[in-house]
């Protein structure tokens, strides 16, 4: 409700500034900037030679070679006919894929001087132009082609962003309000998150911070993972005083590119993408979407060009080990340190190798120690055959992680500054003590990787799970407080990891602040709601039950109820749950709701 | 009378002087004929080592204690072997000698001794001892040196004595008082942990070996907070919670933002996000910045933050900030709204410009005397330009720099390129700024790599009375009138009801130590009216109206 009322008096606010005299003069500059623009375009098209020879790079002697054999071929597809417009766009296409802006500005303007009614190319004149950093001419560019293109969603975004970066707010926000309209009118009628972002920006520069909300929880609802949603809308919160919110929903989005609606020539200009960085980055993107298959093709095709390159290598072990292919990334990261032997970066990869296989073994190894101490709890001896397995398993797995700890420790002794490297010589440290067959010897093992990992710390480590591997040593090692600091710390940056909640709310309450858990549980509710996690909702319920907040735990029981359809025990937890409240209200006099 | 009043308070009057000086230069660079002959060595290689693209620091301070501003320039020098038959290039002083405004330089590096040869960054200047003479921290490739000066023309390496010669890459640093007691507590802030062993080939745009991006290294680097005391200085830096948060640091500032009575510290960091360090009272630190608005743009992203000023471009009396970056990265305005901050590059009109290239030292200072702050960008890219790009065939990275001029619009300070008037063309990195002749306007040092170092005399405005419209304040305490730093000094704006505020701090732009004295163009102003300090601690105190055309030592009353 609040919320609507809040959307209205946004879209009032819309009226009064759209009689702004200044608001007013910027319309008419909107609508004469085009119209000269296309007056411009009615000139007959020049003859070939008019419009010079194709732009071209002096020297390509330093560049890479796939680089400069795909804009020789556009080149010479250019002097084949001269005349062909679309010959001068394909080059320029070249151009913009590899980042050269000033050399596509030149091929499409070349384009336009020959085809003046093709805007499309005015198009991409005007994004190159942009990255140029020659803002002025390229407004002038897409305002014309959006002129044109008035139902292309990606034309009008371009233009809104450009206008924002130039500070014409009142304009910007009429062309990203019309690549909202252009989505509905496509015959899919999809409807783009990235629109209702951009928009929502301006609306923050305009200081309409509510509207900018409602459109990026809109776009949320289309996309959940478009994570530059979550940064717009903590923007939008903090702009209306909600801190605690916006806290957390600017760690969801922190780092997030902003994006527009797809670019028809989006594909093109893929397939124009060459050198040895762009490659590599493209193979790190799919790796990261777990796209391994493709990644290894790709990697295969630049191993048998450089089979010597020891950043291949290791990214290609790497891939090797996602696919769970541990001897190709081993042979693979051993070619690496012959090629570079020094080289930090690869004996981390190597530590991680071994730590993967040495985990494997420790989860085999869990059970049967489990095992052998319940024997031993119950005073009887631990089955021969139970004592035999973990014999062979700690003397396979003991080797493998002595190798990690040596990897780990050379990386760590090489550039002794980084606290990455240091990180992993830790966690080596900590999964060696898993191996210790004396409980005091891996207590002090555990000792010394905490060690290792705090004086990571101190250095500034980038690993994601730093903070929380430092919450379980702690906790470990009895140090509840400085466990919950690392718990606090990890959820500033994660601060929808379940796990990390469930055990920041457990430390919380080890620490006997009971009160403190609230803000956790109630985030946890929200991310448990959304997995339909039954575990997760049971915990959520006590969290709740444990502050009395009886309405909050009810509010979830109806998703756990669904949660937990066909199952006997949630059944059970549920009528139990109900009937504690009851009477808890009972005893507190009535209800409290 | 009423008259005469008016006419004194008018802001920008119109005059034979302000349409001459609307044309030309404002910089004319007098090195040469001051004699400043010191000449950049970076060892840029084919090596491509990350270093030898980001040195460059100055520093003005009057070491003598005789009432002018002394320059120290930070050599880079040999990061790998020396060439044979080469010798390892070392920091320099020239004491500023300037007579009758004729600007003349003595080089007495060796006098003073404080010739360091180490891989050298970045400068910070401070009476950190209040014995009432400026001392001088380095930072390097390498262990950082403190000299303290000893009072005779000489300084004292106290680095390992006095325990802040950590060995890491530092670049920026700054003094001031974080644990409210009065000493000079040290931020140091550290780029990434380099060594050789990190080097990573790197590609540019064109596909050709250059210059890595920081964020290749994945080795971003804890800063250094020590706090001084009566034994010297000790590393505060995990209790003071300084390790929470880190990146890849080159420009720190330090003010009280939040106007809560103590100083913070704001740290930009290069491709991660920068941090706000939000001072609890006692020298322990929380890292605000993400919720504070200023970490990352307004789209979410980290920028390569490089240089940094804490200045009020809104005309609302509390201090923004405004960061340079790489090229195709706007210079960041981020406006300060009650203690939370917000992208509003667009604002200010630098965005256009700032897109096409890549800055690094920085300073917002009313150049020409009109009343409204304007602005110096010195520019210099991180990767090549490619042949028939370049903006200086003999050099792939050398870019012109920027000079804005400020006008006063409806949300503040808007900035106009001034165009043909670049100052200079180079790969700038550190620009220090005060006043070198004592004319009371701003001059600039600035730092290329590979080049000789560029004094640009400020000569937007022309000597005589219409040059006088400006008025300078020295903020002093104790007995030995030693310098303070982190107040804010604030004026009744000429002819508008509202203030302007400058901060007095020497630690902003890039790498660099700047003049300690504040400075107030007037307008047409004969006199700065109502003048106030606010001290680190928050205490106001007030100084009445003051005449313009001078400094004036403002003593702190305890």
């Amino acid at each position: 409700m609040v919320r609507t009322m809040a959307h209205r008096a946004s879209a009032g606010a819309h009226v009064v500034r759209a009689t702004r005299p200044a608001h007013r003069a910027a319309r008419r500059v909107l609508v004469a900037a085009p119209l000269l623009a296309l007056a411009a375009f009615q000139e007959p098209a020049p003859a070939a030679a008019d419009v010079g020879p194709p732009p071209r790079i002096a020297d390509t002697s330093a560049m890479d070679a796939s680089l400069v054999a795909l804009l020789a071929e556009r080149i010479a597809a250019v002097e084949a006919a001269p005349g062909d417009a679309e010959k001068r766009r394909d080059l320029g296409l070249a151009y913009e894929a590899n980042s050269m802006w000033r050399l596509a500005a030149d091929a499409y303007g070349q384009a336009i001087a020959l085809a003046p009614d093709a805007n499309e190319w005015r198009f991409r004149r005007g994004v190159a132009r942009y990255k140029l950093g020659d803002l002025g001419d390229a407004l002038v560019d897409l305002r014309a082609a959006a002129e044109s293109f008035k139902n292309t969603p990606v034309v009008q975004a371009r233009l809104g962003d450009a206008l924002r970066v130039m500070g014409e707010l009142e304009e910007a926000e009429a062309a990203w309000r019309r690549a909202i309209e252009a989505e509905a009118k496509q015959p899919q009628q999809i409807r783009y998150p990235q629109s209702r972002v951009g928009l929502a920006q301006v609306l923050l520069d305009l200081d309409e911070p509510a509207e900018a909300r409602d459109l990026t929880e809109e776009a949320l609802a289309i996309d959940p993972t478009y994570r530059h949603a979550h940064f717009i809308r903590g923007r939008a919160l903090r702009d209306l005083g909600e801190l605690e919110e916006a806290q957390v929903a600017l760690a969801l989005g922190n780092d997030s590119f902003g994006g527009f609606p797809p670019d028809p020539h989006q594909l093109r200009l893929g397939d124009s993408m060459r050198g040895y960085s762009r490659r590599m980055m493209m193979i790190e993107n799919l790796v990261e979407s777990n796209q391994f298959a493709e990644a290894k093709e790709r990697l295969d095709a630049m191993l048998a060009e450089r089979p010597d390159d020891f950043m291949v290598q290791n990214l290609a072990a790497r891939v090797a080990l996602r696919r769970g292919d541990r001897d190709a990334a081993r042979t693979l990261l051993e070619a690496s340190l012959e090629a570079a032997p020094d080289e930090p970066n690869t004996l981390v990869e190597l530590c991680l190798l071994e730590l993967d296989e040495a985990n494997t073994i420790l989860a085999q190894l869990g059970p049967l120690q489990a095992q052998a101490a319940q024997a031993q709890t119950a005073g009887s001896a631990v089955p021969a055959q139970v004592a035999e397995q973990m014999t062979i398993l700690r003397t396979r797995g003991v080797p493998i992680a002595d190798r990690a700890v040596q990897h780990g420790g050379r990386a760590a002794e090489l550039a002794p500054f980084v606290g990455r490297n240091r990180f992993w010589l830790g966690i080596a440290q900590r999964t060696r003590a898993g191996f210790e067959t004396d409980q005091q010897a891996a207590m002090q093992q555990v000792q010394g990787a905490l060690q290792t990992l705090v004086s990571a710390g101190k250095l500034g480590c980038t690993e994601p799970s730093y903070h929380q591997q430092l919450t379980q040593l702690h906790f470990q090692m009895g140090q509840v407080r400085k466990a919950l600091d690392h718990a606090v710390q990890h959820l500033a940056r994660d601060p929808r990891d379940p796990n990390a909640l469930q055990t920041t709310i457990q430390l919380q309450l080890q620490n006997g602040r009971q009160e403190a858990i609230k803000p956790y549980v109630a985030r946890l509710a929200d991310v448990a709601t959304e997995l339909k996690n039954a575990p997760l909702l049971q915990f959520v319920v006590q969290g709740f039950l444990t502050n009395q907040q009886f309405d909050e735990a009810e509010a979830v029981l109806p998703v756990f109820e669904e949660a937990v359809a066909n199952d006997p025990n949630g059944a059970a937890f549920l009528t139990s749950v109900r009937t504690f409240i009851a009477a808890e209200r009972a005893k507190l006099g009535g209800d409290q709701r | 009378m009423l008259l005469l009043t008016a006419l004194a308070l008018t802001p920008f009057p119109t005059s034979q002087t302000d349409a001459e000086a609307a044309d030309r230069p404002w910089f004319e660079d007098v090195a040469a004929a001051a004699g400043v002959d010191f000449v950049n060595v970076s060892d840029r290689s084919e090596a491509h080592r990350f270093p030898e693209i980001m040195g460059g620091g100055v520093a003005l301070f009057d070491y003598d204690g005789d009432g002018d501003l002394d320059l120290y320039l930070v050599q880079g020098g040999f990061l790998g072997e020396i060439a044979e038959g080469a010798t390892q290039p070392t920091n320099r002083l020239y004491r500023n000698d300037t007579e009758e405004g004729e600007l003349r330089f003595v080089d007495v590096t060796e006098a003073a001794g404080v010739g360091h040869g180490g891989y050298g960054m970045g400068a910070a200047c401070a009476d950190f001892d209040r014995d009432g003479d400026v001392d001088l921290y380095v930072t390097n490739v390498g262990p950082n040196v403190l000299y303290r000066n000893n009072g005779d023309g000489t300084f004292a390496d106290v680095s390992e004595k006095l325990g802040v010669a950590d060995p890491r890459w530092a670049t920026s640093a700054a003094f001031f008082d974080a644990d409210g007691k009065g000493g000079l507590d040290l931020y140091v802030v550290n780029n990434l942990a380099w060594s050789d062993t990190v080097e990573t080939p790197c590609f540019n745009y064109y596909q050709e070996p250059d210059y890595c991006s920081p964020n290749n290294y994945n080795a971003p680097s804890v800063d250094v907070l020590y706090t001084y005391g009566r034994l010297g200085y000790t590393d505060r830096t995990a209790l003071g919670k300084v390790e929470t948060a880190f990146g890849n640091g080159l420009g720190v500032v330090v003010a009280d933002y939040d106007q809560d009575g103590d100083q913070d510290v704001y740290v930009a960091n290069d491709a991660t996000a920068n941090v706000l360090w939000q001072n609890g009272g006692r020298a322990v630190f929380e890292n605000v910045a993400m919720t504070g608005g200023c970490a990352v743009n307004g789209q979410g992203r980290p920028e390569a933050g490089m240089g940094v000023q804490f200045a009020d471009l809104d005309n609302d009396e509390d201090l923004d900030l405004f960061i340079t970056h790489l090229r195709k990265e706007t210079n960041t305005f981020y406006r300060n709204k009650n203690g939370l901050f917000d992208d509003k590059s667009n604002m200010v009109g630098t965005n256009a410009a700032s897109l096409k290239l890549t800055g690094f030292g920085m300073g917002i200072h009313d150049f020409d005397h009109d009343g409204v702050l304007d602005l110096y960008v010195a520019n210099g890219a991180v990767q090549a330009w490619k042949e028939d790009e370049r903006y200086d065939p003999a050099d792939a990275y050398a870019e012109p720099n920027h000079v804005f001029k400020g006008k006063d619009g409806r949300r503040g300070v808007k900035f106009q390129l001034r165009d043909g008037d670049s100052g200079s063309v180079g790969t700038s990195r550190g620009a220090a700024f005060g006043d070198l002749d004592g004319d009371g306007d701003v001059d600039v040092v600035l730092h290329d790599l590979d080049a000789s170092v560029k004094v640009l005399r400020n000569v937007a405005n022309e000597p005589g009375a219409a040059a006088a419209r400006w008025v300078g304040f020295r903020l002093v305490e104790g007995s030995k009138k030693a310098l303070v730093q982190g107040a804010v000094v604030s004026i009744a704006a000429p002819g508008t009801e509202g203030r302007r505020v400058r901060l007095a701090s020497p630690a902003y732009s890039y790498l660099s130590s700047n003049d300690h004295r504040v400075h107030f163009g007037l307008g047409g102003a004969d006199t700065a009216r109502d003048v106030k300090v606010t001290w680190p601690n928050g205490d106001v105190q007030s100084f009445g109206d003051l005449p313009a055309g001078q400094y004036h030592e403002l003593v702190r009353k305890r």
